[in-house]
């Protein structure tokens, strides 16, 4: 119920951000804008340690005008733990990205409220280390399976739609938050076991979509 | 901008919502039994109760066809098979080996367990009222098909 709320709260203050532009003075100046942005994923980093793994999220985003090319890399090493069985996983993946920006700059700013596709591809190994057989009736006691099974050289690819907030907090810095809707599209899957968790897309669902939130920080570099 | 920026970030440190997906598959599958006449070759109901070890009880219905279940965490039981266990009862007792394996169902529910290279070993007495035991299917996985059919 709290994380319903707190969605709607994010959705809500994206769109004020968005009338907010309503009395701000349209330049008439219209100069090419070049810029280079890296960034870095906090939240991925944050909630990955918190489970007791790690991911390191960086990208690249190169900005034309309001026209936002961008790759994104990752790094991926995360256990994923339930009552009935637990595996590791470790893999990497990168996305490509085209975003377009609607948020107005003044000069000399390059705030960004950003709408965009990417298309994304993880290569990734599971290490499955447990699971528990549970018998079809109580009278007789489960019994816990321990060994280290290994689905090697699994990939996946799959589609999003993202959009992007990102202000600037001080000179050049900028905090960003980005909300994605994904699509998994095919990859090879492991043979007797799920495709459960991939790095990049993060827990899979029995339909094809996935959702993720998310923040950061980049630096925005004029050229 | 800014003010707004701070409190979203406080926000979106939380996740999002995941599912919780519910199993309905059984955990393991059962070994489905028929019952037959050895005379007549149709099926015929017995009332039944089978036993693991001195007292657990496996099953206890009157039937021609039975799921019986067996354990997870051993590959080597001994059935006893009581026909009447009320009065005029009759036991006979029944080994059974099989190897363990496991199927992956979902992301819920994990593996099921089943059962291949399914033997059973009648053990002779003075009056066994099992004639004879036939594996029909010696991988049990489902619960559609009939695996064992025992002749009395």
């Amino acid at each position: 119920m709290l994380k319903f709320i707190i969605n709607i709260l994010t959705l809500l203050s994206g769109t004020t951000l968005l009338f907010a532009q309503a009395d701000s003075i349209v330049s008439n100046e219209k100069k090419a804008s070049l810029g280079l942005r890296p960034a870095y994923d906090i939240g991925k980093k944050i909630w990955s340690r918190y489970r007791g793994g790690n991911i390191d999220q960086i990208a690249l985003h190169l900005n034309y005008n309001n026209h936002i090319a961008g790759i994104v890399w990752g790094k991926e090493q995360m256990p994923f733990t339930t009552d009935r069985y637990d595996f590791f996983t470790s893999g990497s993946y990168f996305k490509l990205e085209y975003a377009y920006n609607f948020y107005e700059n003044w000069p000399g700013t390059s705030n960004e409220i950003t709408l965009g596709i990417r298309y994304a591809h993880a290569t990734f190994d599971y290490t499955l280390y447990r699971f528990q057989r549970i018998p079809s009736v109580p009278v007789f006691m489960p019994a816990d399976e321990t060994f280290s099974r290994e689905f090697k050289r699994l990939d996946a690819h799959w589609l999003e739609i993202t959009s992007a907030v990102r202000a600037e907090i001080f000179r050049g810095l900028y905090l960003e938050l980005h909300i994605s809707g994904k699509y998994y599209l095919n990859g090879k899957r492991p043979q007797n076991f799920g495709l459960i968790y991939i790095p990049g897309f993060h827990t899979t669902n029995v339909s094809k979509f996935g959702f993720g939130l998310g923040y950061g920080i980049s630096y925005y570099l004029r050229l | 901008m800014r003010r707004l920026l701070v409190i979203l970030s406080g926000l979106v440190l939380l996740t999002a919502c995941e599912r919780d997906d519910l199993c309905l598959e059984k955990p393991a599958a059962d070994m489905n039994t028929l019952f037959i006449n050895r005379i007549t070759q149709e099926r015929e109901a017995v009332e039944l109760m089978v036993l693991y070890g001195q007292d657990t009880v496996v099953q206890q219905r009157a039937t021609d066809s039975l799921h019986i279940p067996l354990p997870v965490d051993t590959s080597r039981v001994t059935y006893r098979f009581i026909k009447n266990p009320g009065n005029n009862s009759n036991t006979d007792q029944v080994e059974i080996s099989y190897t363990i394996d496991e199927i992956f169902i979902s992301k819920a529910c994990g593996f099921k367990t089943v059962f291949t290279g399914l033997q059973m070993h009648l053990i002779n007495d003075s009056d066994n009222w099992i004639k004879q035991i036939e594996i029909v299917l010696p991988e049990i996985k489902t619960d559609t098909l009939n695996h064992v059919k025992i002749y009395h």
